[in-house]
């Protein structure tokens, strides 16, 4: 159990990201028209260091993807993340093959940060309209690099105690997978606490 | 001959443009699309044309899509204004209705187009 969040607040999170993720996976799925397969979202509570190790572990080495900082009654960094060699692919199922490969290169950014652009809102949105609460979101970044270049642009803060909650999602016809990750900033968790109680008081009734 | 349906789209995305003006010429209505990236070139263009509709983006650097809605209605008050963004947070959505605005979330599906466009 985590020494921030009880059993219940914590199942309550998994499953809020749960739903989040679901409609950002609907949408997703209505842009490259394919079946969009997810995983149980993880949910752990890390230091920086332990967030470097856990992406080592589970993410390719080379990476590209969006990021989107976020603020309100909880603040963080959302992030999609791709195996970088994948990236134009991906670029290429969402705006489709009439277009040239240099036209292709040239829309890769801002492809990129569109999609992540509509997943991370998607997913922010869902989690805050639960909760009754308000999240305001920056514009995305789209970015490239390694593990270590990602949490640099993930974790400003190098004391954070952070929650990564990690939902890996695959396309079914097309052997391409990705990851969404929250990195929240635990330091102002009161207003989350509040919101999960809330949520929580509202599900079991009086 | 019916006029063409003068659309006004504002996005601070290149491919969120091109993916609604793609949609758009699908509606079978005769149209003629203008862009801006920002809320300063909307502003220059709802100044020297008169548009039917105008879909305009939430989230944009320099002015959000509901502010910007907000300094166009002082110029063209009949203009229709849709908001069209992934940030589908019900606070959002209240505050465009309250704005006067109509709402898409994105992905925009080409049936919501149809409506809009044809309605």
């Amino acid at each position: 159990m985590s020494p921030i969040f009880s059993d219940d607040e914590q199942e309550t999170i998994v499953e809020l990201m749960n739903l989040g993720v679901g409609r950002a996976a609907s949408a997703l799925s209505q842009l490259v028209k394919d079946e969009v397969l997810l995983s149980v979202p993880k949910v752990d509570f890390v230091q920086l260091d332990t967030a470097e190790d856990t992406f080592k572990q589970l993410l390719p080495k080379s990476l590209a993807g969006v990021t989107q900082a976020f603020d309100g009654f909880i603040s963080g960094k959302a992030a999609l993340i791709f195996p970088e060699e994948r990236s134009l692919e991906l670029v290429r199922i969402v705006v489709g093959n009439e277009l040239s490969a240099s036209e292709i290169s040239e829309l890769e950014q801002d492809t990129l940060a569109e999609l992540g652009n509509i997943l991370l809102n998607s997913c922010l949105a869902s989690l805050a309209n639960l909760l009754k609460r308000e999240i305001n979101t920056s514009l995305p970044e789209a970015y490239s690099g390694d593990h270590k270049k990602m949490l640099e642009i993930l974790c400003d803060q190098k004391d954070s105690l952070i929650m990564l909650v990690q939902i890996d999602f695959s396309l079914r016809q097309r052997n391409l997978q990705g990851y969404l990750a929250f990195i929240i900033d635990l330091r102002s968790a009161d207003g989350f606490h509040i919101a999960l109680q809330e949520y929580l008081a509202d599900l079991l009734g009086p | 001959m019916p006029q063409a349906l003068k659309i006004l789209l504002v996005d601070d995305s290149r491919v969120a443009r091109l993916t609604l003006k793609h949609l758009i010429k699908e509606c079978g209505q005769e149209v003629e699309i203008q862009e801006a990236a920002n809320a300063d070139e909307a502003l220059d263009l709802v100044k020297e044309h008169t548009f039917d509709k105008a879909l305009i983006d939430y989230n944009m650097p320099g002015r959000d899509g509901i502010e910007l809605a907000s300094e166009i209605q002082k110029i063209q008050p009949d203009l229709a204004l849709v908001l069209v963004t992934a940030n589908v947070q019900d606070a959002i959505q209240e505050r465009a209705a309250q704005q006067g605005m109509k709402f898409l979330g994105k992905p925009v599906t080409q049936e919501q187009l149809n409506q809009l466009i044809n309605s």
